[in-house]
């Protein structure tokens, strides 16, 4: 079981993505935007972020930066969608461990998550 | 629950209230944008909200709504781009992209397929949208001057190690999104165990982004090969790794990772040392000894069963029993061990601490503080019946304080629960940027609208009716209001026009307005319509002031634009406007000012299911007039009623004012009570808008809030009654509708029918 960080701006995501860890029984944690996500980071020191990019107030790119910055250890997985190879390239470059395209099935999630923590 | 969505009844009305908030972020950004397309935060927005939008719809497999989406996405990162300018026809096929995404929304929940062309619109966006293609790039981050150069370094320096270098060939998935993501990260894997010698493609070919199906890389390892393997098994979408000939095959493509592979390899080691352990074959210390010569051991590491048979620590018999319940045991390679607690409990949200409910639960919980606040008025008036029989009794003292506290809870309870129902009317005006627009276009007309105050919450009933009167008050400020942009200029006005809509709370009651700065109501023509239509005669007519003649606007049948335009239609006029607010015990005023504007006010009560009122008794009966109505009581001498044409009036202030008694309206039988003896009448002073009537009524009882019950459903429509209510006592009392009473009684439009019009 591990602490996991869900960072996602819709409330939908969130809720699936949360639905499909915790029913492995890992602890989840929310936030909504990449201020946020660095803030509950510091706070909470997740096992893992799941990162998304597209968000108001603090991009996922930019807080994955402060986040690695903060901690270099920080095990963090992309959250992405077709048509954003180039940022995704941005965040492995930046350090980030993995990344997920949506539509995703809990199965490639729980196997993303599997690797950081097994 | 839903067979063609992947989606939950609980996490349906997530999806829908985020989806709607989507669309409506569109819709008034959109909106904005075509007055402002310069603004960048406003278009960065738009682009978020049709890509989350794209991203929620893509999760529960809704083909349909993705594809539109995805083109409102990719037209709005052409705009975002400054490579395509939001011109209006492409705002036109945005919007209708909206009105098609609320209809494909409807779909998720009810099952039902709409009669959306999604391929028609995406044609459309295309074609305004030119050819825009990728839809999401980032400006590109400055690669880091210094992890290129030691990038560079470790490509091409000699590797000063004994050990061979290696070949390493990595098969990127074709599914991959972003293969060259995939071999950046092989690439950064690799430079944290050795160096790479030679790349292929080089590594700005990856950096470009560009898909990389395969990549190739002379690698002079640091660290033992089993964890060059392990790292780069953790790399997900990889097809193939082979290192100097040996093949790994991903484990997510399904296929178990076989002994050799190093993922399956670890676990086994970890899971069959531990079983020895628990069985107590070897001791920690054993185990650990040959995890150790395992991990030293060049090439290909050998299992540690067999390392552990080599150490003469256990025989081959029981390594092979030992892997035969280890094989049963194990659980699917990529679960990670769950623990056993309930998996709900993991879930700990920090953020929100709200709660969702239904609006079916408000409603009831809006209920029972109806029947408790009936309960309470019921208990007030026990209180002072048993205060004047047991004066002084010290338990009906201690009741009657309890009662107050009781009381007094209640009123808390009350408002607590309607501080829970209230919404901001934003929910209402956040349509009428889009409708405005709509309109204006339509109409050739150049329009802002303005709205203030739109944080200004009231009750969810009344946010459900107010909408479709406001939507023809703007209607009309377009259609009617609103001047042509030259008709402006030469009456040396600004070209556009302007709507303001506000909100605000006062004394307990909502206040609306609408207002336009066009051309204002022209009265004589509203009078002369009114004499064509047979509505009044010319000499009443002439009688009118200004303020009375506005007034007929609300009459039926009457419009003042010359010719009935598309926009505002037919059918819908203000008396009906008018009648709606009243059914819902509010007031609506006009003002006008020629050639600046009109103004429009609608007051309205907190909430529909309790109104303040002014409780009458008329023969024996108890009646409740709505206090939004009521402008003063007075007491006159009986005498003081005169009679005009026929009609009963008195003179209040220097004015005539229509009176008429209650019990005749009702045809009551009519009880003599004691203040007529006494030669008294009691008189509510009434309005409608700007007309008032003076109702004559037995008896005072005092300012009453009654919980409103609906009368229709029992005994159909009343003239001068709107609703019921159950007073403190038990009573019912019927809630009277001033302005049907005020039609009634005083309305031009029924001169022929009891009372004689009155010439005031
Ligand atoms: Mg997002």
């Amino acid at each position: 079981m591990a602490k996991i960080l869900v960072v996602d701006d819709a409330e939908f995501l969130r809720v699936r993505i949360s639905k499909m860890l915790s029913s492995e029984g890992h602890e989840i944690i929310e936030a909504e935007n990449g201020v946020k996500a660095v803030e509950t980071y510091k706070q909470a020191r997740p096992d893992v972020v799941l990162m998304d990019i597209t968000m108001p107030e603090m991009d996922g790119l930019t807080a994955l930066r402060e986040i690695r910055s903060y901690d270099s250890s920080a095990k963090v997985v992309m959250l992405t969608a077709l048509g954003q190879e180039s940022v995704v390239l941005e965040a492995i470059k930046a350090g980030a461990r993995d990344f997920v395209v949506k539509p995703f099935e809990k199965e490639r999630v729980l196997s993303a998550v599997a690797k950081l923590v097994g | 629950m839903n067979t063609r969505f992947d989606i939950t009844e609980e996490e349906l009305p997530i999806f829908r209230a985020e989806a709607e908030d989507q669309l409506q972020i569109l819709e008034e950004g959109l909106v904005e944008l075509e007055r402002n397309a310069a603004d960048r935060d406003l278009v960065q927005a738009l682009f978020r909200a049709a890509h989350t939008l794209k991203g929620s719809a893509g999760m529960i497999g809704h083909k349909r709504m993705v594809d539109l989406t995805h083109a409102l996405e990719t037209v709005l990162d052409g705009v975002r781009k400054e490579t395509l300018p939001p011109s209006p026809e492409l705002i036109d096929v945005m919007l209708e992209s909206l009105d098609s995404l609320h209809q494909l929304l409807d779909e998720v929940g009810n099952d039902e397929l709409s009669p959306v062309n999604v391929s028609s619109l995406v044609a459309q966006l295309q074609r305004l949208g030119g050819s825009q293609s990728s839809s999401e790039s980032v400006p590109k981050a400055p690669t880091k001057p210094v992890e290129k150069q030691a990038l560079k370094q470790t490509i091409t320096s000699p590797a000063p190690q004994i050990a061979q270098p290696l070949n390493i060939t990595v098969k990127i998935s074709q599914d991959s999104i972003a293969s060259a993501a995939r071999a950046m990260q092989v690439v950064l894997a690799l430079q944290e165990l050795g160096e790479i010698l030679e790349l292929n493609p080089p590594l700005s070919v990856i950096e470009s982004a560009a898909p990389v199906p395969t990549l190739t890389a002379i690698f002079q390892a640091k660290k033992p090969l089993y964890e060059i393997r392990k790292s780069l098994s953790m790399i997900s979408e990889l097809d193939e790794i082979n290192i100097e000939g040996e093949i790994i095959q991903d484990e997510t493509q399904k296929i178990l990772p076989s002994p050799s592979s190093a993922t399956g390899e670890k676990e086994a080691r970890r899971s069959l040392g531990e079983l020895l352990i628990e069985h107590g074959l070897i001791t920690r210390e054993q185990l650990q000894d040959a995890l150790r010569i395992q991990q030293d051991s060049e090439g290909p590491s050998k299992p540690l069963g067999q390392i552990l048979v080599g150490m003469g620590l256990i025989s081959q018999e029981i390594l092979d029993e030992m892997i035969a319940e280890q094989s049963a045991q194990k659980k699917a390679p990529t679960a990670p061990v769950a623990d056993s607690e309930t998996p709900e409990k993991g879930r700990t949200k920090v953020i929100d601490k709200t709660v969702r409910t239904s609006v079916e639960r408000l409603d009831n919980l809006m209920n029972l503080i109806g029947e408790l606040i009936t309960d309470r008025n019921r208990m007030y008036q026990l209180r002072r019946e048993m205060e004047a029989l047991y004066r002084g009794s010290p338990q009906v003292e201690a009741l009657s304080d309890t009662i107050i506290h009781v009381g007094r809870i209640t009123d808390l309870l009350q408002s607590e629960v309607m501080s829970i129902r209230m919404l901001p009317i934003s929910n209402v005006f956040n349509k009428f940027p889009r409708l405005v627009r709509d309109l204006a276009r339509k109409a050739n007309k150049q329009i802002d609208l303005v709205i203030r105050g739109e944080d200004t919450e009231l009750d969810r009933s009344v946010i459900e009716v107010i909408s479709d009167p406001l939507i023809h008050l703007i209607r009309n400020a377009v259609d009617h209001g609103i001047e042509p942009p030259k008709e402006r200029i030469e009456k040396g006005k600004p070209e556009r026009g302007v709507i303001l809509l506000t909100a605000r709370h006062e004394q307990g009651r909502i206040y609306i307005t609408v207002e336009d700065d066009g051309r204002g109501i022209d009265i004589q023509r509203v009078k002369q319509k009114a004499v064509e239509k047979g509505q009044l005669t010319q000499a009443e007519a002439d009688a009118l002031s200004d303020e009375e003649a506005v007034e007929l606007i609300f009459l039926s049948g009457l419009s003042t634009a010359r010719t009935v335009s598309d926009v505002s239609g037919r059918g819908v006029g203000m008396d009906i406007v008018r009648a709606n607010i009243e059914q819902l015990n509010g007031n609506i005023q006009v003002e006008t000012w020629q050639g600046k504007g009109t103004q429009f006010t609608i007051i309205l009560p907190l909430t529909l299911a309790i109104v303040p009122t002014l409780l009458v008794k008329v023969s024996g009966s108890t009646y409740a007039i709505p206090l939004v109505t009521v402008n003063e009581t007075l007491r006159i001498k009986s005498k003081d009623i005169q009679t005009v044409n026929g009609r009963p009036v008195i003179n209040l202030r220097e004015h005539v004012l229509p009176v008429c008694n209650l019990a005749e309206v009702f045809a009551l039988q009519h009880h003599e009570n004691h203040k007529q003896k006494e030669g008294y009448e009691y008189v509510v002073v009434v309005r409608s808008g700007k007309t008032q009537l003076g109702l004559i009524v037995d008896d005072l009882i005092g300012e009453e809030e009654v919980v409103v019950k609906s009368l229709s459903s029992v005994i159909g429509e009343v003239v001068g009654i709107s609703n019921a209510a159950i007073l403190g006592d038990g009573q019912v009392a019927l809630i009277l509708d001033v302005q049907g009473l005020i039609k009634l009684v005083t309305s031009w439009s029924e001169r022929s029918s009891r009372f004689e019009k009155v010439a005031v």
